[in-house]
C-alpha cells in the first residue's frame, strides 16, 4: 500500500518577545540566561544543534521559567531527531503557557513521529481550539485521520481548511488522495487537478493523478500526468511505473519496457536503501552504514534524506572529515547555505590542509554572495592545489567581478592551461586580456575558441 | 384471492432472491469434529497468524474425496494434554466422514501450516506433503489406506518456516518435483511485538520485521529420494516472503512456470525454460506489483482462465485495505492488472484475504472466484474499523471479463469466521464443487454447494510417460460454442490442496464436442463427442 510521508509542518518559529514569566529566574541570573539563550539561537541558526542544546540547557538551568528557552530547546532536539527530549521540552513550555500554539503543534508532530496518533489528535484539537486559523494544523490533523482511514474527519477538516484558504494545494491533494482511497475516481481527479493548478511543481501529486487516471482507464491522461511527474522528479519511481503501465495499455510496448527498466533501476537502489535501513535497525550506531545510506539517498536524488543520514553519521563520528564534507555538499544542493558553511568549516577544522574543503567553502560563500570570504577560501585551496582548474577558474571569476582583471587573467590562464578545452574559461580569459590591454592575447584566445568550435572540441 | 396472489408473489420473489448459489455448512452433520488450535497465549508469536490449510484428495482411490486438515501446536507457554495433530477424514460415500488419522498414520504433530498432494512414485496413489513451522513431513501413500513417513529418506524435511507447497514436474522427466515456499526467518529467539500507530497496542509484527529466506525446489530422483536443486534451478532468492505458490503454464510453452505471492515484497513470476531452469520475469511481465506500482501483502494465489481466452490468468489475495489483484494474461508473456475493470477492487478492500480459487460454482461455463477472509488480531475492533471474524466472499463471473460479488443472507457464505486456507472439490459427488475452509482456532467449514444447475464434466487424468497424476496437464473442453481450459494443479490457493480432477461447468450444453489433453512433456491427445454430467478418466495414450 502506498504510504505518504507524513508531511508535518514543523514550526521552528523564532522565539517570542520578552513577555516571559520571571518568577523562577534566580536573582541576577537573567542576564546570563539571555546570553546563553542568544548563543544557543545563534548556534542553532548555523545548524550546530548539539552546542545549541548545551547553551539552551544552561539558559534553562538559570531561568527555568523562560518558555522561549524551552521552546527553542524542543526545536533543537527535533533537529537532532531526539523526539523524547523534544516532547519533554514542549511539555515544559505548555506547563508554563498552555496557550502556546506553536509548542502544542510541534508536540503533536512529535507524537506522530512516535506513531502515537491518539495523543497527536488530542494536541492538534487543542491547537485549533486556541487558534482556529492555524492552517498547518488543519492539514496535519487531516493527515493523521487519513492514515487511520477516518475519512469523515478528513472531509470535515479539509472542507474547513479549504474554506479558510482555497489556494492551499496540499488540502486539495489530500482530498484527492482520500477520494482515490474511497474509489471515487472522478472526484479524485477533480481534486488532484485543482491541486496541480495551484502548485504545478509537486511530482507526487502528478503521480497520484496518473494513478487515478489509470483507474479511470484514461491512459492518455495517465501518461501525460506521469510524464509531468518524472519531468519534475527524475527519481519518482512510482511515476515511472504508472507511465510504463499507461504506455503498455496504449500499445506502445517498447517504450513501456524502456520506462520499466528505469523503474527497475530506481527500485534496486531503493532496495539497497531498505537493506541499509534494516541494518541500521540492528546497528543504529554504525556510522559507516549511515553514511552509506546517505550515499544511496544521494544517488536517488533524495538530498534531504541523504543530509539527514550524514548528519546522524556525523553525530556518531564527529571527527569524520568525509561525512562533514559530504553533508556540506548536500546542504549546498538543498540551498541551506549557512549550514553548508558550518559543515565545511568543521571539516577544515579537522584538516586545515584539505584543499577540497577550502574549495567547497569558497563555493558556499559565493552562493551567499560573500565574495571576499569566497576569494579567501579559494585562495587557501589554491595554496594547497595550485594547478586545480576549478579553483583557478573561480578565482578568476571573483577577481574579474572585483575589477582586478590582471589577477583574473593570471588565474584563468592557469585554468585554461590545465584544461585547454574549457571554452568558458577561455572566453573569460579573452575578456580579462582585453580589459588589461592585452589585445593580441585576447584575439588569440578568441581564435582558439573559434577553431575548437569548428573542430567540435571544447566543453 | 388477494392473499393467494401475495403468497404466490412472495414465493416468486423469494425464489428470485435465492436464485444464486447456495452453500450449506455441513461440517458437523458430516462428522467433521476437527478443531484447529494455534497455541496462542497472548505472547503473539507470528506463526499463530498464518495457518491453517487443508485439502481434498482421494487417498484410498475409492472415487470419493477425503479431507485432510492441518493443525497448529503449542507455543512456548502453552501446554496441551494431548498434542494437537493433523487429521484425515475418510469419505464414507454417504455424505459423511470418519476420522482415520491414526490408522492412516498421518497425524503429524508439528506446528502445521499447509499441505499439497502428488503421486511422487507414480504408483497410482496420492502422497501427501505437510508444511510446518519446523521440519516438514512427507507421507508416502502405501496404497492400502496407510501412509509411511518418508521425510528423512526422501530428504525433504526443510526445517524453516514452510508455507504453501506444490508438486510439479519442472523438468518434464515424468516424476513430480516438489516446491516449498518459506515465509521468513521468524524464530522464538527473534520474536518481538510491533506497536500499532495510535492505539499503543502491541501487535503481531508484519513481514517487514523479519528477513526473507530462500524457498526450496526438490528434484524427484525417481527412486524415492529428492535432491535440493533450488540454486541450480535459478530459484535461490531470499528476497521474497512467500505465502502463496502456484504452478501453471503462463506462456503456453508446455512447461510449468511458477508464480509466488509474497508478503510485502514484490511477487515473483519464474518462467521455466523447459529444462527445469527458471528466470524471474515478474516485473517485466507486469505481475510483480499492482497497477499503482505498490508492493502488496500477497497471501493466496491461483491461476485460471477467467475470460476463456485460452491463457491462464493470476489472482492474488492481499491484506486488508489493499485490493486483491487480478492479473490478466495478455498472451504475449505479459500481464495487466485488471482488478478494478473486472469489478474485484472495491469489494475486497475491507477484507484480509487468504485462500482462493477460480472455479465454476454454478456450472455455467465460466470461472467464478472464492476468497477466504479473516483478520490476524483478535482485538482488531479496538483500533480499526474492521472485525477479526470476516465473511468469505464469492464473486460470480458475469461475462465480458467482469465479476460481481454474490452476498447471500444465509448459508455458509454468510458465516463470519477467521478463515485461512480453502480447498475445492465435489465431496458429495453431485456434480458441483464444494468448498472446505480451514479456520483459525476453530472447526473448519465444509460448505456444500447446493444450487449449481448447469451440466458438468469431471476429468481425471492418468499419465503414463507423463507423471501418473497428470499434474501440469492442460485440458481444453470444447462444448456449447466455447472453449474452456484448465490445468491439473497441485497446491495453489493458500496452504491447501484441491481435488486434482478437473471440473468444467457446461451450462446447457448437451454434449462435449471435444476434449484435448496436453500432457506434460508429451503430445496432445484428443477425445470427441463425449457425454455430459459424468466423470471421465483419460489415460495417456488411450485417446480415440
Amino acid at each position: 500500500m502506498r504510504i505518504l510521508l507524513v508531511c508535518l509542518t514543523f514550526c521552528a518559529c523564532a522565539a517570542e518577545g520578552p513577555k516571559e514569566k520571571t518568577a523562577e529566574i534566580r536573582p541576577g541570573s537573567t542576564m546570563d540566561a539571555e546570553l546563553h539563550f542568544d548563543r544557543g539561537a545563534a548556534l542553532a541558526a548555523r545548524g550546530r544543534y548539539t552546542e545549541a542544546i548545551d547553551a539552551y540547557l544552561k539558559a534553562a538551568d538559570l531561568a527555568p521559567g523562560y518558555t522561549k528557552v524551552q521552546y527553542n530547546l524542543g526545536n533543537a532536539y527535533v533537529r537532532q531527531l531526539d523526539y523524547p527530549h523534544a516532547i519533554e521540552a514542549y511539555q515544559r513550555v505548555l506547563a508554563l503557557d498552555s496557550t502556546h500554539v506553536s509548542a502544542r503543534h510541534n508536540l503533536a508532530a512529535m507524537y506522530v513521529k512516535q506513531l502515537n496518533y491518539a495523543q497527536a489528535i488530542e494536541e492538534h484539537r487543542k491547537v485549533l481550539a486556541f487558534d482556529p486559523r492555524h492552517m498547518a494544523t488543519y492539514y496535519d490533523l487531516s493527515y493523521i485521520y487519513f492514515l487511520r482511514g477516518e475519512y469523515g474527519e478528513v472531509e470535515t477538516l479539509l472542507t474547513e481548511g479549504v474554506r479558510r484558504d482555497s489556494t492551499d494545494a496540499s488540502f486539495h491533494r489530500l482530498l484527492g488522495r482520500m477520494r482515490f482511497k474511497e474509489l471515487a475516481f472522478d472526484h479524485a481527479v477533480v481534486a488532484l487537478n485543482r491541486s496541480v493548478q495551484l502548485d504545478s511543481t509537486d511530482a507526487a501529486t502528478f503521480t497520484d493523478l496518473a494513478q487515478v487516471e489509470m483507474k479511470r482507464r484514461d491512459y492518455a491522461a495517465a501518461e501525460q500526468a506521469a510524464r509531468r511527474a518524472v519531468g519534475l522528479d527524475g527519481f519518482a519511481k512510482e511515476a515511472y511505473f504508472v507511465l510504463s503501465n499507461a504506455l503498455k495499455r496504449l500499445g506502445r510496448r517498447e517504450e513501456s519496457k524502456q520506462v520499466l527498466e528505469r523503474f527497475r533501476a530506481l527500485d534496486q537502489q531503493l532496495d539497497k536503501i531498505d537493506d541499509q535501513l534494516r541494518m541500521l535497525g540492528n546497528e543504529p550506531d554504525d556510522h559507516e552504514a549511515r553514511a552509506q545510506l546517505g550515499l544511496l539517498y544521494t544517488q536517488q536524488g533524495h538530498f534531504a534524506e541523504a543530509a539527514e543520514a550524514y548528519r546522524l553519521a556525523s553525530r556518531i563520528a564527529p571527527d569524520s572529515l568525509r561525512y562533514r564534507n559530504n553533508l556540506g555538499n548536500l546542504y549546498l544542493r538543498l540551498g541551506q547555505l549557512e549550514q553548508a558553511v558550518v559543515e565545511y568549516q568543521v571539516a577544515l577544522h579537522l584538516d586545515p590542509q584539505y584543499a577540497k574543503g577550502h574549495y567547497n567553502l569558497g563555493q558556499a560563500y559565493m552562493r551567499l554572495q560573500r565574495f571576499d570570504e569566497a576569494l579567501a577560501s579559494l585562495g587557501e585551496a589554491k595554496k594547497r592545489s595550485p594547478e586545480d582548474v576549478e579553483v583557478n577558474y573561480f578565482i578568476g571569476l571573483l577577481h574579474a567581478r572585483a575589477g582586478d582583471f590582471a589577477r583574473a587573467a593570471e588565474a584563468l590562464a592557469v585554468a585554461v592551461e590545465g584544461r585547454p578545452e574549457f571554452l568558458d574559461a577561455r572566453r573569460k580569459l579573452a575578456v580579462a586580456y582585453l580589459k588589461t590591454g592585452k589585445v593580441e592575447e585576447s584575439k588569440r584566445e578568441l581564435a582558439m575558441i573559434q577553431k575548437m568550435k569548428e573542430e567540435g572540441e571544447g566543453e | 384471492m388477494y392473499k393467494s396472489f401475495f403468497t404466490i408473489l412472495f414465493v416468486l420473489l423469494a425464489g428470485l432472491a435465492d436464485a444464486g448459489p447456495h452453500f450449506a455448512d455441513v461440517t458437523v452433520a458430516t462428522g467433521i469434529d476437527f478443531v484447529h488450535v494455534n497455541g496462542a497465549n497472548g505472547q503473539k508469536f507470528v506463526i499463530e497468524t498464518v495457518g491453517p490449510g487443508g485439502g481434498f484428495f482421494d487417498y484410498d482411490a475409492d472415487g470419493q474425496l477425503d479431507i485432510y486438515l492441518v493443525n497448529g501446536s503449542a507455543v512456548p507457554g502453552t501446554e496441551y494434554k494431548i498434542a494437537p495433530q493433523n487429521a484425515l477424514y475418510h469419505n464414507k460415500g454417504d455424505g459423511t466422514f470418519i476420522d482415520q488419522t491414526v490408522s492412516a498414520g498421518v497425524g503429524d504433530t508439528g506446528y502445521g501450516m499447509g499441505c499439497a498432494v502428488g503421486d511422487i512414485d507414480n504408483d497410482g496413489d496420492l502422497d501427501l506433503y505437510v508444511t510446518n513451522f519446523g521440519a516438514n513431513t512427507l507421507y508416502q501413500n502405501a496404497g492400502d489406506g496407510t501412509f509411511v513417513d518418508q521425510t528423512v529418506r526422501a530428504g525433504v524435511g526443510d526445517e524453516r518456516w514452510g508455507s504453501s507447497s506444490a508438486f510439479a514436474d519442472v523438468d518434464l522427466d515424468g516424476f513430480v518435483d516438489l516446491y516449498v515456499g518459506n515465509y521468513h526467518n521468524f524464530s522464538y529467539d527473534n520474536h518481538r511485538l510491533c506497536a500499532e500507530g495510535g492505539s499503543g497496542l502491541q501487535l503481531y509484527c508484519g513481514p517487514e520485521a523479519f528477513d526473507g529466506v530462500s524457498d526450496v525446489l526438490y528434484h524427484n530422483n525417481g527412486d524415492g529420494t529428492f535432491a535440493d536443486i533450488t540454486n541450480a534451478a535459478g530459484l535461490d532468492s531470499d528476497q521474497g516472503k512467500e505465502l502463496g505458490v502456484v504452478f501453471g503454464d503462463v506462456d503456453l510453452d508446455g512447461d510449468p512456470d511458477l508464480y509466488l505471492a509474497n508478503d510485502k515484497t514484490l511477487n515473483f513470476l519464474y518462467l521455466n525454460d523447459g529444462t527445469g531452469h527458471f528466470e524471474e520475469e515478474g516485473l517485466l511481465a507486469g505481475a510483480a506489483y499492482n497497477e499503482d506500482g505498490d508492493v502488496e501483502a500477497g497471501m493466496g494465489v491461483d491461476m485460471g482462465d477467467y475470460d476463456n481466452d485460452g491463457y491462464v490468468d493470476l489472482f492474488v489475495t492481499n491484506f486488508q485495505w489493499e485490493t486483491n489483484t487480478l492479473y490478466k494474461n495478455l498472451g504475449d508473456g505479459s500481464f495487466v492488472d485488471e482488478t478494478f475493470l473486472a469489478g474485484l477492487g472495491k469489494g475486497s478492500i475491507p477484507y484480509l484475504a487468504w485462500g482462493t480459487r477460480f472455479f465454476d460454482v454454478d456450472n455455467d461455463g465460466d470461472r467464478d472466484l472464492f476468497v477466504a477472509n479473516g483478520h490476524l488480531e483478535s482485538d482488531v475492533e479496538e483500533y480499526e474499523n474492521t472485525t477479526f471474524r470476516q465473511r468469505n466472499q464469492l464473486y460470480l463471473n458475469v461475462g465480458e471479463g467482469r465479476f460481481e460479488e454474490y452476498v447471500p443472507s444465509d448459508g455458509a457464505l454468510a458465516l463470519m469466521r477467521v478463515s485461512r486456507g480453502a480447498a475445492f472439490g465435489d465431496y458429495d459427488d453431485d456434480g458441483d464443487i464444494d468448498v472446505l475452509v480451514a479456520n483459525v482456532n476453530s472447526a473448519p467449514t465444509l460448505m456444500r454447494n447446493d444450487r449449481a444447475e448447469g451440466h458438468w464434466v469431471r476429468i481425471a487424468l492418468k499419465g503414463k510417460d507423463s507423471n501418473r497424476a497428470g499434474i501440469g496437464a492442460r485440458v481444453e473442453v470444447h462444448s456449447g460454442g466455447k472453449v474452456q481450459v484448465n490445468e491439473v494443479r497441485s497446491g495453489s490457493s493458500f496452504l491447501s490442496q484441491s481435488d486434482l480432477r478437473l471440473h468444467f461447468g457446461l451450462a446447457a450444453a448437451q454434449v462435449i464436442d471435444r476434449v484435448v489433453v496436453h500432457w506434460p512433456g508429451g503430445a496432445a491427445e484428443e477425445y470427441a463427442n463425449l457425454s455430459i454430467d459424468r466423470d471421465l478418466l483419460l489415460v495417456q495414450g488411450g485417446a480415440q
